[in-house]
């Protein structure tokens, strides 16, 4: 007997598998590979011809010092939200796995946000943020901040990072509480006899223990910020005011479909391509070494 | 030098369930107390309440004269080693023993001090670098059990830590176990289902029932004076017999044969007899009763004779006798017995009818 399950029809498998590979060659290997031809090509102002001009596309990117100011408001922008998401998320977590009523409350409305369109939370946000009827605009004028997203160009990174953070954070909540709760209890009880508080406990030996998560959705937070939260600045600031919110996908967009210039649009997005592998490379070079316990 | 008292100390969880009921129980300084009880009866419940990681629903605890019902289980004192040992995973076996040290503020080279000599005292030493993952199970044990001593608590508790173990590792760490607890002299509550663990270990036996004492005593005590049913038959192996009988003005009867006696002293009726294995004597004249053979197991020191005895309504009981005996299924044996090694329980609480007071006094007056 032949210890695996196998199909007797060769064509099942194929059939199965094959809406898959439908759905990555069409919205995935072929416009990566039109990127990849139109990031060589210049285009007229008309889109009557084209022609090839190497990497061309790519120097001028880098000479460009928009792109570069770009680049650095994605890495502001990241880090802000990476960290931001991943801390709440860390300390509502830690709290949540204490809580012994309403459990199910708690959990259930701290992962609501992950369900809403990021094109609805954009707008729900840009809502709370208006100067003039937003709430949070109200509350601070008490603390006499005179909000304006629209002209402020820190103001308007704030209200994207905290929309896209409070989206991002029901993803992280659900695998910290996870993985605290697969931290056994009698090590904590251990530790409680050996003389160490909560807090202390929290610190030496949960957060030790799920390290390997940790830097998990520190990956995933990377590309949710760097890729993932188009839709919210496009919904709240359209990169805005003067590019202080123009993050590099934001910028693939708009210079490729606002400006229409298509040859460094799709420069810019085989420039993300590879970062998105070198991110995969890392998180797979360090699940393979995940340290066990 | 530590005492304990547990005052009607009692436990209902959260759901309702009434886990330990209004207990009482004295421990001496240096003593090692050893719980035993079935699955379920509340023996970790109750050294859990003592580590402070379960509160005490009512009743009083004191350490040392004093109440410590409202401690965290780090202001008690005490030192607790897992059943399934609860070492740190990420840290190495000296940082697992320091930590509790650490939290206490312990001078580092004080810390080194203590964590070497107990690693000294339990072989140790070369494994202070290595994590848990890459210990065995008698290792994690002893890292365990280092954790526990480094401290110098004045309590340690103990819950089945022996029984991820093997059989012959079992039997070491015992061993072990009880010399550690001699040399330092520490008080120690040890939990455990396993009787023979219980019978070795302990100074001082408790035997738990549903939540309640049944009875506390040494081990030998409690062996050649069960306080009930349930202990006569939860400690011994095989079990204690115990077979149905009635008490008559002449003696006490069951099935046809007759132990003749004074029994003014208890009330007539029905009785549950009790016997244990060891003390059936097989003889060639004049049995008291008779059996057949019905099953044999050879333990190699012992014979033992799952036998039934020959009345109309046959009762089953067990009869150990000495390793090479030659004895067939089938056999029939007449058996006697020594009247000083008679229990009899009452058949409706279940207590030793002789147990109440001056027991042997009793018993003699019976058989005299
Ligand atoms: N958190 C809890 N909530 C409700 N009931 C519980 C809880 N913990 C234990 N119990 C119940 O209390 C009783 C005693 O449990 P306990 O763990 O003290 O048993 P034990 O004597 O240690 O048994 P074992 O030998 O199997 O470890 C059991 O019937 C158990 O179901
Ligand atoms: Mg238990």
């Amino acid at each position: 007997m032949s210890s695996h399950v196998g199909f007797k029809n060769k064509w099942l498998p194929i059939a199965l598998i094959a809406p898959q590979l439908l759905i990555t060659l069409v919205f995935f290997i072929w416009p990566a590979g039109q990127a990849i031809v139109q990031s060589t090509q210049l285009e007229d102002a008309f889109g009557l011809s084209t022609e090839f001009v190497g990497l061309e596309n790519f120097v001028s990117l880098f000479n460009d010092s928009n792109y570069l100011a770009s680049f650095f408001t994605t890495l502001q922008f990241s880090i802000t939200v990476a960290v931001l998401a991943l801390v709440s998320a860390l300390i509502l977590s830690a709290f949540a796995e204490h809580i012994t009523r309403g459990t199910t409350f708690y959990r259930t409305f701290l992962i609501w946000p992950y369900a809403v369109a990021p094109v609805v939370a954009g707008s729900l946000w840009l809502f709370l943020f208006d100067p003039t009827i937003g709430v949070v605009s109200e509350m601070l004028q008490w603390v006499n901040v005179d909000w304006d997203p629209v002209l402020n160009g820190s103001h308007a990174m704030w209200m994207v990072v905290i929309t896209s953070t409070w989206k991002q954070i029901s993803y992280n909540f659900l695998f910290f509480l996870a993985a605290l709760q697969s931290v056994p209890k009698s090590l904590h009880e251990a530790a409680a006899i050996d003389g160490s508080g909560p807090i202390k406990r929290f610190m030496t030996i949960s957060f030790p223990l799920i390290s390997p998560t940790s830097f998990f959705l520190l990956v995933v937070n990377f590309v949710y910020a760097f890729f993932d939260t188009f839709a919210v600045i496009h919904a709240m600031t359209q990169g805005g005011p003067s590019n202080s919110t123009s993050t590099l996908v934001y910028k693939v967009y708009n210079d490729g479909f606002i400006g229409l210039n298509l040859g460094s649009s799709a420069a810019q997005s085989v420039i993300l391509m590879a970062l998105v592998a070198l991110l995969t490379v890392v998180q797979f070079k360090y699940v393979e070494k995940k340290v066990a316990y | 030098m530590s005492t304990l008292t547990l005052t009607n100390i009692a436990k209902s969880y959260a759901n309702g369930y009434q886990a330990v009921q209004q207990l009482d129980l004295d421990i001496n300084d240096a003593e090692m107390v050893v719980l035993v009880g079935p699955s379920g009866c509340g023996k970790s419940t109750l050294l859990r309440m003592i580590a402070g990681l379960e509160e005490i629903t009512s009743g009083e605890l004191v350490i040392d004269g004093q109440v410590v019902n409202h401690l965290e289980p780090g202001e008690r004192d005490i030192a607790m080693v897992f059943q399934n040992y609860a070492l740190y995973p990420h840290m190495t076996v000296y940082n697992n023993m320091a930590y509790g040290l650490r939290n206490r503020k312990t001078p580092k080279d004080e810390i080194h001090r203590l964590v070497t000599e107990a690693a000294e005292m339990l072989e140790l030493s070369e494994l202070l670098d290595r994590k848990p993952k890459e210990l065995s199970g008698g290792q994690r044990q002893r890292v365990a059990m280092g954790r526990a001593i480094v401290r110098e608590p004045k309590v340690f508790l103990f819950d089945e830590p022996l029984s991820n173990l093997d059989a012959k590792l079992r039997v070491q760490m015992r061993i072990q176990i009880k010399k550690l607890q001699r040399r330092l002299a520490t008080t120690s509550i040890y939990v455990t289902h396993d009787q023979v663990e219980a019978m070795t270990l302990a100074d001082k036996l408790v035997v738990l029932n549903k939540g309640n004492v049944e009875q506390v005593g040494t081990p030998l005590e409690i062996y050649d004076n069960p306080a009930s049913l349930f202990v006569a038959t939860f400690i011994g192996s095989p079990a204690m017999n115990i077979l149905d009988a009635i008490v008559k003005p002449e003696g006490i009867e069951f099935g046809t044969s007759l132990l003749p006696g004074n029994t003014q002293l208890i009330n007539l009726g029905d009785v549950k007899l009790g016997l244990r294995p060891e003390h059936l004597q097989i003889v060639e004249h004049n049995p008291l009763f008779e059996v057949e053979v019905d099953l044999i197991e050879a333990l190699g020191a012992d014979l033992l004779l799952y036998c039934n005895t020959l009345d109309a309504q046959p009762q089953a009981l067990v009869v150990r006798v000495q390793g090479h005996a030659v004895i067939h299924i089938g056999d029939k044996l007449g058996l006697d017995i020594n009247l000083q090694d008679l229990h009899l329980f009452d058949p409706i609480t279940a207590k030793n009818l002789y147990f109440d007071s001056n027991l042997l006094q009793k018993k003699e007056v019976i058989y005299a």
